[in-house]
């Protein structure tokens, strides 16, 4: 068998890969290790049962048609070679055929065991069956849905790209060893979820195994990779909400949190750390070499009546045995691959996902849209619909009317007066009245024989239009007949009257009267061209991308193209060998005009020559790499770095960014000590290893305002890191985000206070439906790089990746797409804590927490309704729902604005 | 002077003219893009001001598509937008304007072939009728 890509895993950014591949016609193959789909949710908290990001991605997958799922497949065999992978895969059958069950139930009644998901359920044999039993349960199924003997099948799949997108795993070892299970009163996190969230009251939560009331209670955030994770990080802040519940229903409890994250992150989780600590909760940070749990249970020798653990996160099993077969190499369990990409070694295999990192959910679903665009290198030809062939056009010529009828149709619906009805159909149709027994059986041979008699108007008569309709009129325009000149009457309606059956045929004959061949050519406009503004890691990359995909790409600078970063100029070196790129330096952006996909920007050139750019798509993109001289540090053997420049103490754009890292690296390797100083200390991505070496060696002093209040001192960072023995203090500032503030105002975005920046606000008035006329932001403005979110090159090379493919999709589409989708998420104000989960999540970038309440607010136009949000949310505030009348209104509004 | 253009605007259900409509793109079938889809849950749910905000707004015309009826996911949405539609046109005639500005068509999600015709039948008839001058009337 030969597909275009096999997914190994089914985590969210395999779905989106396989959704991106299978609409440009690739044939997707899915491995599915499991016997279910959705039942190891994302790779956000997965004890949250309402956690539907998966049923979503599942839904496009199961809607686009040339993505196939195999379940229970495990791979035996991977051969990688020049021209393609060999694949030899197991699959064994579940306990329960699934096409074959229909959930009668029967089975669970001789004991087979039934274990209900959000979707659906599945049947599984008790761990502990007889085979005589087993053969009970089966003869009970009346459908024989039942597999008693579970032979393996062997299947040969060669397919152009393997993808390996293995789910996370919880590392249920490490629990073990802490004496989860022994120890009593020792409960994993997710009991305690469960007891709380569950049946019951809350006083019922709050006892022990005993039954005893407590009164002090442990939360213990354990990693097992001690590397400050994305997950890990996740999982601090719902121990930290969950104390706050706990306090919210028992005040009297003491609760202690021990957490070893080597840093905070973000101003929501310093909020709840205040919170939690204005309730009296503590946060202790322990060592992880320090931890000890005894009986009692007891922490560090300090009593408490419940501990309970979160479940760390540990990289796919199955990792271990892919990159063994492949030769690939390891970093914790994740799959290593190439930098700024998500190829390994071995050509043509793609990790991504959970497989390749510890990542957020909006991090994952990026990953989908890179892989599916370095893996077009390798692809073969896709699947194309066939050419329609040129039919006769019989516009002009006299209509000849004929029917189709189906008896199969005709009988039920009239109650066995087909007969009948064939008369009535007679008596209009002349002799040009063909009836099938199961017309859709042989449609093709009927139309033809009628298109024989000179008929070139057919009227069809069948069941419904839902079940038959598309594949009659395909059947018909196969025969020979543009579908035009074919109309289907359902036989549903003709009901019994006499009448009604008539007036049905007579009405389908008057409206073939009419019909025309539809001929008109597509309206093409769209600008297939991309506009990008900066010279960013990520615009680089974005250019590329776009460049290699055929279209072409002006890249907008302010300053001239100097690029001081080695990634920088290795891109460069790449785009000076493409012709469809053309950079324009010293540039002054006068204007943006314009819409998605018909954008028109002025140019001002250093020459005072005006230029109209025009494009189909917009990204934002810039960045300022710049690195402090190291020369002038040379008389000085101890040095102090400040990472950002804004008072209000938050990330700052470049605060995580490789820069700052690779500046202290260089000075440590001239002997220097160096003191940092930061508001928070936040490490985040692939360089939090590397940050936790250089403190763990001692090269690097970190001074902190005392955690975790930390962002009100920012102001005396000089002064402290002074008394640490600095003996000249820099700032490391970050790009003046002012510099750009013309622009940002020009796409319509918002800058926020810490450098990045939100999409518009919304635009809607509350209280009466007035109308805003300002501009709305439909697709068509994309942004990139430390602009969206702290991130360090690797990441911005993704970045710009995926955004490319998210632009490609723009440029591809003849129409623009409408800015009211299916669903739209919102939030319900009263249980939002403005945690910023969802903000994360969104991979839209339609939500933000708005400084004024800390609430996290939606933009309608940018909401695509994936409820990736709803996912998010520890505490159900988001959710989805349909459109609302304001909004619709604002939707016709804008979708009319555009031709102003 | 160029060719004039309508601006239809589409109501379609999620269910049926929805994925019509995409089944036609993906099928590659070319119909004219002056349609601006919105997206709605059910044909039932188009409430009659949006028709006239449409209109108002300075639409050429209005479009909607349901499924068949006796199809209608939530049973009879579909038969409440018929009768809703059939009001509105007499409400328009009764005032002296365009009713053939709004059209409802029974477009499934298995009929990409349908939804092509339809849409360029519709534009091709109100490239016949003109620009709708009901968005000045308004003013």
């Amino acid at each position: 068998m030969k597909k275009h890509a096999v997914i190994y895993g089914l985590n969210v950014a395999g779905m989106k890969a396989a959704i991106n591949l299978g609409m440009g016609g690739y044939e997707v193959l899915f491995l599915n290790r499991g016997d279910y789909v959705a039942n190891n949710p994302t790779q956000l908290l997965s004890y949250d049962p309402t956690n539907i990001t998966n049923g979503y991605l599942m839904k496009g997958i199961q809607a686009v048609p040339t993505v196939d799922i195999w379940h229970g497949a495990e791979i035996e065999d991977i051969n990688p070679s020049e021209n393609g992978i060999s694949l030899k895969i197991k699959i064994v059958p579940p306990d329960v055929e699934p096409s074959k069950c229909v959930e009668c139930g029967l089975c669970v009644q001789k004991g087979m065991e039934y274990e209900p998901r959000p979707i659906g359920g599945v049947y599984r044999f008790p761990a502990e069956i007889s085979d005589e039993k087993k053969k009970k349960i089966h003869d009970a199924c009346p459908f024989g849905a039942v597999n008693i003997e579970k032979n393996a099948k062997y299947r040969d799949v060669d397919a152009d790209v393997f993808v390996i997108a293995s789910e996370y795993e919880f590392d249920k070892q490490k629990l073990k060893s802490l004496g989860v299970g022994k120890i009593k009163n020792l409960w994993p996190i997710t009991k305690v979820h469960r007891l709380f969230f569950g049946v019951g009251t809350h006083s019922q939560f709050l006892k022990d195994e005993e039954g005893n009331k407590i009164k002090s209670l442990a939360l213990l955030n354990v990693d097992s990779l001690n590397s400050g994770s994305y997950f890990n990080y996740v999982s601090f802040l719902s121990l930290i909400k969950f104390a706050l519940k706990v306090k919210s229903v028992a005040p009297e409890v003491k609760i202690d949190i021990y957490y070893n994250l080597p840093n905070f992150y973000g101003k929501a989780l310093l909020n709840h750390i205040r919170d939690a600590q204005k309730q009296g909760v503590n946060i202790i940070k322990y060592k992880p070499e320090d931890l000890t749990i005894n009986d009692g249970p007891a922490v560090m020798n300090k009593k408490y009546d419940i501990v309970s653990v979160s479940y760390p996160e540990v990289a796919p099993n199955s990792n271990k045995y892919i990159a063994e077969k492949l030769g690939l190499g390891l970093k914790d369990g994740y799959i290593e691959t190439q930098p700024g990409t998500l190829e390994t070694k071995v050509k043509r295999v793609f990790a991504a996902g959970a497989a390749h990192e510890s990542k957020s959910n909006s991090d994952a679903i990026r990953d989908g849209d890179v892989v599916a665009l370095e893996s077009f290198a390798y692809l073969s030809e896709p699947l194309r619909m066939p050419e329609m062939p040129q039919l006769p056009n019989y516009d002009d010529t006299t209509p000849v009317y004929g029917t189709l009828l189906c008896k199969c149709a005709l009988e039920y619906q009239t109650h066995g007066k087909a007969d009948k009805v064939i008369d009535y159909a007679r008596e209009i149709f002349g002799n040009n009245v063909e009836v099938s027994d199961f017309l859709c059986l042989d449609a093709k041979k009927k139309a033809e024989s009628l298109i024989k008699k000179g008929v070139n108007r057919i009227s069809v008569g069948a069941c419904t239009m839902s079940l038959r309709g598309g594949l009659l009129l395909n059947m018909i325009q196969k025969a020979g007949l543009d579908s035009s000149y074919a109309d289907i009457v359902q036989l549903k309606e003709w009901g019994n009257s006499e009448d009604v059956q008539k007036s049905m045929l007579k009405r389908s004959k008057a409206v073939l009267s009419n019909r025309k061949q539809s001929t008109i050519p597509v309206d093409d406009k769209i600008e297939k061209k991309a506009i990008i503004i900066g010279d960013s890691v990520s615009a680089l990359t974005a250019a590329l991308s776009i460049a290699r995909a055929g279209l072409n790409a002006t890249i907008l600078l302010k300053d001239k193209l100097s690029p001081v970063i080695p990634e920088q100029s290795l891109l460069v070196n790449k785009l000076n060998n493409i012709n469809n790129v053309k950079i324009l330096e010293k540039a002054r952006i006068e204007s943006i005009d314009g819409y998605g996909g018909h954008f028109i920007v002025n140019v001002l050139l250093p020459n005072n020559e005006k230029v109209e750019e025009r494009a189909g798509v917009i990204l934002f993109a810039p960045a300022n790499y710049e690195i402090p001289d190291t020369t002038s540090f040379k008389n000085f053997n101890h040095i102090g770095i400040i990472f950002g420049d804004n008072k209000k103490g938050t990330s700052s754009a470049r605060l995580f960014s490789d820069v700052a890292l690779r500046l202290i690296e260089s000075l440590i390797k001239d002997g220097k000590k160096v003191s940092l100083g930061a508001a928070i200390t936040a490490f985040r991505g692939k360089n939090v290893k590397t940050w936790s070496e250089l403190l763990k060696n001692g090269h690097l002093n970190l001074v902190v305002a005392p955690e975790p209040l930390a962002d009100s001192v920012f102001d005396s960072m000089e002064s402290a890191l002074k008394k640490e023995g600095a003996e000249v203090v820099v700032a490391l500032r970050s790009e003046e985000t002012s510099n750009y503030n013309d622009i940002v105002k020009m796409l319509d975005l918002r800058m926020n206070d810490d450098g990045t920046i939100y999409y518009i606000e919304d635009p809607y008035d509350d209280g009466n439906i007035k109308m805003v006329s300002g501009p709305m932001l439909t697709k068509g403005i994309f942004i990139s790089g430390p602009f969206r979110k702290p991130m360090s090159f690797e990441e911005e090379m993704l970045d710009g990746q995926s955004e490319a493919m998210k632009m490609l999709a723009v440029i591809a589409q003849p129409a623009i797409m409408a800015p009211g989708m299916r669903m739209i998420s919102y939030t319900n104000y009263r249980k939002c804590a403005g945690c910023a989960l969802c903000v994360e999540a969104c991979h839209y970038g339609a939500r933000f927490i708005d400084p004024e309440d800390n609430i996290a607010k939606v933009h309608e136009a940018l909401c695509e309704g994936c409820a990736a949000c709803v996912s998010a949310c520890p505490s159900g505030a988001a959710e989805v729902r349909m459109l609302e009348a304001k909004q619709m209104l604002q939707s016709i509004s804008t979708l009319l604005l555009h031709e102003k | 002077m160029s060719e004039f253009e309508p601006k239809i605007v589409g109501f379609f259900c999620n269910w049926c003219t929805s994925s019509a409509a995409d089944l036609a793109g993906t099928s590659r079938l070319q119909y004219p893009a002056n349609v601006r889809p919105i997206r709605v849950p059910c044909s039932g749910t188009v409430d009659p001001v949006y028709l006239l905000r449409a209109l108002r707004e300075g639409a050429d015309g209005v479009m909607i598509g349901g499924c068949h009826p006796g199809d209608c996911h939530y049973i009879t949405g579909n038969l409440k937008a018929r009768r809703r539609v059939k009001i509105i046109k007499t409400i328009l005639e009764s005032l002296g304007l365009e009713s053939e500005r709004v059209l409802l068509a029974w477009i499934s999600g298995s009929e990409g072939p349908k939804f092509q015709r339809v849409v360029t039948e519709f534009t091709e008839k109100l490239r016949k009728m003109g620009p709708s001058d009901l968005s000045k009337k308004w003013k």
